[in-house]
């Protein structure tokens, strides 16, 4: 889905400058995606992503601290004997909300579970995909302190398999699920919509990997044969490991919202085979494209030394990005059940503070009444 | 619009007290003011209005008055020479309008550019704009004798021009013209070319039953059924045979015509095949791949890597499958949409442009 530029301004600009230029304009494949709402709200670099996470964070642990001062000023009216306790019970003392790290793995952990969940739906990868999306997306916004992700998980998917064209009724998806009401999922759908700021469509590295699966093919086997001995089987295995590998580490990790499809698909590629995938890449940027511009017409003569140069450059950049890319996923760390039940106390404690402070507050009467 | 120009009696059906003397009104209406014939008593009378000054007249007045050459027009206080060959018969019951429509018809034939004459949407506007503007002022009677002025003065300048668009107009009426009868014809044809065979078919059945009776009554009764099975079979290998070649016939006619009639057409079709981009500025057509042509229908996939075509064994046996190609599917929107998708945004380094 492309939306309307929001480069407006510096379009107008443009446009004023030279008008006869403007005319001739061309818009490549690149400067669609550019126009896509993936591109223009959720893409990050390394740094903005980090501090994304990190200001929600923030803005979950004040949330936290608030629903905490009103737990306590309402457990202080009920109860008589809380002002015997209450330098116990102040927020300092007690509160023990989720570091940033922590809330990281956290998700981690339960991206892994929308994995799960959607493998016993059988439900598409695209669905999975656009499902995982919504989910991290969702929590780039709002803080598990917020909102326990339990639901949310199940909102999002549910949701995910609605915009994936993969309908199924709101009755058959709660009955596997334990303790789950069709209210508990439809409550939130609104909430994770606007938290997506309603854009819905999410280009996954999927299909890009199927496109460069044929382009193999026509670059590597077309005319002839470009590696010796290399057979359409090879490639097909290529394409099926590199797809397996795309579902197993791509989709849990961040990178989706720092790289562009096609990189991810390359990355996936590229780690499968090298071999095949930096053949490949070679043909592209230093045979076909040169090809192309003698296409074009006259005027690639003159630049022609510098064009092979570009070409390079980019071939460079191509190749460093996926290289960024393989490790980013790789360095994704997984988290063990035993961490995550640990977190998930605390994420407790943090969304039900009335719950933490009368179990402390029981404590201590129970250890108050012998004294 | 036309309250001031219009006298009175004229107007007195759009007032507000309407109700009330609705059965005068409906009195004056259906009476001729001049012989006072009334429309109850002579239900054939006719009103007639001349443009000039728009008074509804009845027909044998007009008829008594003016057959001897022009007259004063008989209303009280009109007075203006009218002519029996300008009087026409009232279409809109409100006068106003019926004067407008004069007035545009007359304004049009002066004015009687289109939009093909026009480099830009802009100055066709403007000029419809300027015709609104004559036609407003003529009818309102504002500055009436200056715009008159101008038209004439408009007329005699571009004489040529509007007789040579005055023809154009009509070439294209008749181009029209033509294409009818032309498919007219052809459905004719057609017609009668199936009646023909039909006749051919109901004599031909006719003559095999014949030689089906005389077969049987010469041979012995065993063989009779095998010898009815056998017509029957030859009957129907016949008739679909008819069918097809039925339709063979009505193509070529279609294609026949189609080639006949759309000569003019294809000057507009041959324009550049750049796609619509909601964007500013064309979209890129030079694709970053060479696409390969897909395997061809009903041919099986062949898992040789020699071939000029993609290799997907499921793609390519889905691309078998009858109930996917009737519906529309075919294998290369699949490789063409992947490919696509695969360089869409591969010059995007958001580490680079985010920063």
């Amino acid at each position: 889905m492309v939306e309307e530029m929001s480069r407006g301004n510096e379009n107008k600009s443009d446009v004023k400058e030279d008008e006869s230029a403007s005319k001739k304009r061309v818009i490549t494949r690149d400067d669609l995606y550019r126009r896509s709402s993936q591109f223009r709200m959720w893409s990050y670099t390394r740094e903005g992503l980090d501090e994304q996470k990190f200001k929600v964070n923030e803005k979950g642990k004040s949330h936290a601290l608030k629903e905490f001062a009103a737990a306590l000023e309402k457990i202080r009216q009920t109860d008589e004997t809380f002002n015997q306790f209450e330098s116990e019970l102040s927020a300092d003392k007690l509160a023990d909300l989720l570091t940033a790290d922590e809330e990281k793995r956290y998700l981690i952990f339960y991206s892994e579970n929308i994995i799960k969940l959607t493998n016993s739906f059988r439900m598409p990868t695209q669905v999975k995909a656009t499902a995982m999306s919504f989910f991290k997306k969702f929590y780039l916004v709002n803080s598990v302190m917020e909102y326990h992700p339990k639901n949310v998980l199940y909102t999002c998917v549910f949701l995910a398999a609605k915009s994936e064209n993969y309908f199924m009724s709101i009755e058959s998806f709660c009955h596997p699920l334990p303790k789950t009401e069709p209210k508990d999922v439809l409550d939130l759908e609104f909430l994770v919509l606007s938290s997506l700021k309603f854009t819905l469509f999410v280009h996954h590295p999927f299909r890009p990997l199927y496109g460069f699966f044929l382009d193999f093919q026509t670059v590597l086997l077309h005319p002839e044969t470009a590696i010796p001995n290399l057979k359409v089987e090879a490639l097909c295995t290529l394409y099926d490991a590199a797809k397996k590998w795309l579902s197993e580490h791509a989709l849990i990790s961040d990178v989706g919202f720092l790289f562009s499809p096609p990189h991810i698909a390359l990355a996936a590629m590229y780690d499968t085979n090298k071999k095949i995938t930096e053949k490949y890449l070679k043909m592209k940027y230093f045979v076909s494209n040169t090809v192309e511009q003698k296409q074009e017409g006259g005027q690639s003569d003159n630049t022609k030394p510098p064009e092979s140069e570009i070409n390079s450059k980019n071939y460079e950049l191509l190749l460093s990005t996926i290289n960024e890319c393989i490790t980013l996923i790789k360095s994704t760390p997984k988290t063990t059940r035993e961490d995550s039940t640990e977190i998930d106390k605390k994420c407790f404690y943090a969304l039900n503070p009335e719950r933490l402070i009368k179990k402390r507050l029981n404590k201590l009467k129970t250890a108050g009444t012998p004294a | 619009m036309l309250e001031g120009k219009v006298d009175k009696p004229l107007s007195n059906n759009t007032d507000g007290n309407h109700n009330t003397n609705m059965s005068l009104d409906g009195r004056v209406k259906d009476m001729c003011p001049i012989c006072k014939t009334d429309k109850y008593l002579s239900p054939n009378m006719n009103f007639l209005i001349n443009p000039e000054c728009y008074h509804k007249i009845c027909e044998s007045c007009v008829d008594r008055i003016f057959s001897l050459g022009p007259a004063p027009c008989p209303y009280p206080g009109c007075g203006k020479i009218l002519r029996q060959n300008k009087f026409k018969k009232q279409v809109f019951e409100d006068l106003g309008i019926e004067k407008e429509i004069d007035i545009r018809k007359r304004v049009s034939a002066i004015y009687n550019k289109t939009q093909e004459d026009f480099e830009n949407l802009q100055d066709y506007n403007k000029y419809l704009e300027n015709i609104e503007d004559i036609v407003f002022n003529l009818n309102n009677g504002i500055n009436v004798e200056e715009t008159q002025a101008a038209l004439n003065k408009y007329e005699q300048e571009h004489k040529l021009e509007i007789l040579e668009k005055n023809m154009r107009e009509s070439q294209k009426n008749a181009d029209l013209g033509k294409y009818r009868e032309a498919m007219a014809l052809l459905k004719q044809e057609k017609l009668s070319i199936q009646k023909q065979m039909e006749i051919e078919d109901q004599e031909y059945q006719a003559q095999q039953k014949q030689e089906l009776l005389n077969k049987l009554s010469n041979s012995d009764n065993n063989n009779s059924e095998d010898i009815i099975a056998q017509a029957n079979l030859n009957m129907i290998k016949r008739s679909s045979l008819r069918k097809r070649q039925l339709q063979q016939i009505n193509s070529q006619l279609d294609q026949k015509y189609h080639l006949d009639s759309s000569g003019g057409k294809k000057k507009s079709s041959d324009k550049s095949k750049t796609p619509f981009t909601p964007f500013n500025g064309d979209r890129d057509l030079i694709k970053a791949y060479k696409f390969l042509p897909a395997v061809a229908e009903n041919e099986p996939a062949v898992s040789d890597s020699k071939a000029e075509t993609y290799y997907d064994p499921f793609v390519n046996k889905l691309a078998l499958d009858k109930q996917y190609l009737g519906a529309g599917w075919r294998q290369q929107y699949i490789f063409k949409k992947a490919l696509d998708e695969a360089f869409l945004g591969i010059g995007c380094f958001i580490e680079k442009e985010k920063s």
